[in-house]
């Protein structure tokens, strides 16, 4: 392939040893991040998510074991030259100090677990850009309030003086946000980085990324399970189950044209404000026990249309575009199977490609 | 059961709340002269915007602050000032609230089904062991949560895992009220839909109070049936959820609702 890929994750595997259980949490995954662009990453709470995008800076807990794969960085030289880094070779020592930051820099879910609660918001936001920049400590702090008005938080000089618990939800999110943006990464990791925050400030800070995007050609994963936020940045989506990439392709592809029963369900269960219904629709069953071993396709005994050999066999990757690929038996031309997207989403898709459905509101 | 528009009690009746914080240049005015009624068996939607003062509002409901100035009636009686030990019973037997922080509300050494029974053990619901465990396990399924991972730890759970252990251990008491800080934010939309169906089921069953946090309009819109909309502390605009949202008054909440993202990639474009 002649595309320019800047982050290659490869057939990787994790898992965690909880005293006596194994529990296979990430299940061979295959994502690529083309340079300059937007993926998404959505899919089922607890399918994998947040541990892949860990993975590659070496941040997942203690326990975590990685079994097999390898996560390419394709860094750029100043010199046009470019160098292959496997992150999953480096200790968690090396990234921190020659990715972390700099090259890489990452959002997490949970900004209360980041933020270091004893101290103030202006230390943690200059401490980065002190270390990596060798800037003054004046130069870092103008900077830092500037960033802070970035992300559209008022007062930034009262917050710089102030510590994590006196801030609302949505501005240690900022924060953190922030934080990420300070060292000038070539490749930003968010995870859930808008959850906490309402959308005109969500608004702000999506366009914000995407100017950065523009000028210096960042290239940016988000996860989140806001769809309409992945409909306005994502150029490429992946849908994850269970450990896995179901699905993956451009934006138009997964929107337009989704493939796998989970993708169907998860559209399905986005609320049509319009009609009041009296339940809202979700997936029946629970995702499978990870710590058990998993008999063919992992979403088979939640899927109303399993074929026989989804209880059997693991379905492999087929191609459905030179850009859209699906994890599905139902795509296999030896299992001669009828593909029928459900009535409702068909309808909602026609109405979007017409350009007045919206799906919400 | 006409709980949207009876002429029914009033549950929590809010009137000129202020909680500031700090004094002098570094003062902060939270919540700023807040009133709002919720009915009993209502769902009150509260939304607005980051730092407007939304998650102060629910904790100084629920007293975890002083507030410093306006009155909050629950059942009729008074919980600001000084709290004896009746007005304690009241609120820790009576208000629930789910918290934005998963993970900072979860004690990291206790087992999540501990974390779950912890309530049923406090105010002893549960008549015996089995009763206990019986309803700790329903509680799991009714949140999505596999019971099968009764004995793991916090740490061991995904962000959206915790929220749910957080929403099991509050809905398992069946408070009179609940409040509900950002519970599904963290959700994928198939479990976002399974926990607004629960509260609702929660409200229709059990008459169950909430007053409901959130940043998604359209899941607000579902399962409010009032909404207030806040801003710099205050409520700009309050009314019939349908009625603000068709017909919205105050600028910010046009605002608000323009801002929504479309899922649609055709015609988004930021
Ligand atoms: N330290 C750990 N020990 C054991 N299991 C773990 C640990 N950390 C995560 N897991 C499990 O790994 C799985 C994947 O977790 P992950 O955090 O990647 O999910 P996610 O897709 O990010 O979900 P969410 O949308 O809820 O954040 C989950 O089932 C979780 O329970
Ligand atoms: N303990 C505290 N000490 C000082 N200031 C505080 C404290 N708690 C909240 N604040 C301030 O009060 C204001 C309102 O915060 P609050 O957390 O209520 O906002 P919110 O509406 O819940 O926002 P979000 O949607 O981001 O969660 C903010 O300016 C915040 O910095
Ligand atoms: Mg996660
Ligand atoms: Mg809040």
């Amino acid at each position: 392939m002649s595309e320019d890929l800047i982050l290659e994750i490869k057939n990787l595997s994790v898992s965690f040893k909880d005293r006596k259980k194994t529990i296979n949490v990430i299940r061979g995954v295959d994502l690529s991040l083309i340079r300059g662009k937007t993926l998404a990453i959505v899919g089922e709470s607890g399918s994998g998510k947040s541990v892949t995008v860990k993975s590659v800076m070496a941040l997942n807990t203690k326990g975590a074991i990685i079994d097999s794969g390898e996560i390419l960085y394709n860094h750029k030289n100043p010199d046009g030259t470019t160098e292959t880094i496997d992150l999953t070779e480096l200790s968690a020592k090396q990234i921190i100090k020659n990715i972390n930051g700099q090259k890489i820099a990452m959002v997490f879910q949970d900004p209360l677990a980041i933020l270091n609660p004893t101290m103030t918001i202006g230390k943690q936001i200059t401490e980065g850009m002190r270390l990596h920049r060798k800037i003054s400590r004046k130069d870092a702090k103008q900077e830092a309030i500037k960033l802070l008005t970035h992300v559209g938080i008022n007062e930034p000089e009262l917050r710089m003086k102030q510590y994590p618990h006196q801030l609302s939800g949505g501005m240690r999110q900022r924060v953190v946000i922030a934080i990420a943006l300070s060292c000038n990464p070539d490749v930003l990791i968010c995870d859930e980085p808008t959850t906490a925050l309402d959308v005109t400030i969500q608004a702000k800070i999506l366009e914000l990324i995407k100017n950065i995007q523009r000028e210096r050609g960042l290239s940016v994963i988000y996860i989140t399970h806001d769809l309409g936020v992945v409909a306005s940045v994502a150029d490429y989506v992946a849908v994850m189950y269970a450990g896995k990439v179901i699905e993956k392709g451009t934006a138009e592809d997964v929107f337009f044209r989704p493939a796998h029963p989970y993708t169907w369900g998860l559209f399905l269960s986005v609320p049509n404000v319009d009609k009041k219904e009296d339940e809202l629709y979700s997936i029946p069953g629970n995702p499978p026990d990870l710590s058990e071993p998993i008999k063919g396709d992992a979403f088979a005994v939640r899927n109303e249309n399993a074929l026989p050999i989804d209880y059997e066999e693991e379905p492999p990757i087929f191609k459905l575009s030179k850009t859209h690929y699906v994890a599905s038996w139902l795509y296999d031309p030896k299992q001669n199977a009828k593909v029928e997207i459900p009535e409702i989403l068909r309808k909602r898709i026609s109405d979007m490609e017409t350009g007045v459905g919206s799906w919400i509101l | 059961m006409d709980i949207v528009n009876g002429k029914q009690d009033s549950l929590l009746k809010v009137e000129g709340l202020k909680q500031y914080f700090g004094k002098g240049k570094s003062l902060v005015k939270a919540v700023d002269d807040v009133s709002f009624e919720i009915k009993k068996g209502q769902i009150y939607g509260l939304v607005g915007e980051s730092g407007s003062g939304k998650t102060t509002v629910g904790r100084s409901i629920i007293r975890i602050y002083d507030p410093t100035g306006g009155s909050i009636r629950f059942k009729g009686t008074e919980i600001t000032g000084k709290l004896d030990k009746e007005k304690k019973q009241l609120i820790t037997s009576g208000i629930q609230m789910i918290f934005q922080d998963p993970m900072a509300s979860l004690n990291p050494s206790k087992k999540v089904f501990d974390i779950i029974a912890q309530g049923v053990d406090i105010h002893h619901l549960a008549s015996s062991d089995a009763e206990r465990k019986d309803m700790v396990y329903e509680m799991m399924e009714e949140v999505g949560l596999n019971p099968s991972y009764a004995d793991r730890y916090p740490r061991q759970f995904s962000g959206g895992q915790r929220q749910r252990i957080a929403i099991a251990r509050t809905v398992i008491l069946k408070p009179d009220l609940i409040i509900a800080d950002e519970p599904i934010s963290a959700l994928d939309v198939s479990i976002q839909a399974q926990i607004i169906n629960l509260l609702k089921q929660l409200q229709q069953k059990y008459g169950t109070t909430i007053l409901f946090i959130a940043h998604d309009l359209s899941m607000v819109r579902y399962l409010s049936d009032v909404v207030g909309v806040m801003n710099h502390g205050h409520i700009v605009e309050t009314g019939d959820t349908e009625e603000v949202f068709n017909n919205p008054k105050d600028q910010y909440t046009i605002d608000l609702l323009e801002a929504i993202p479309r899922m649609n990639p055709r015609r988004t474009e930021i």
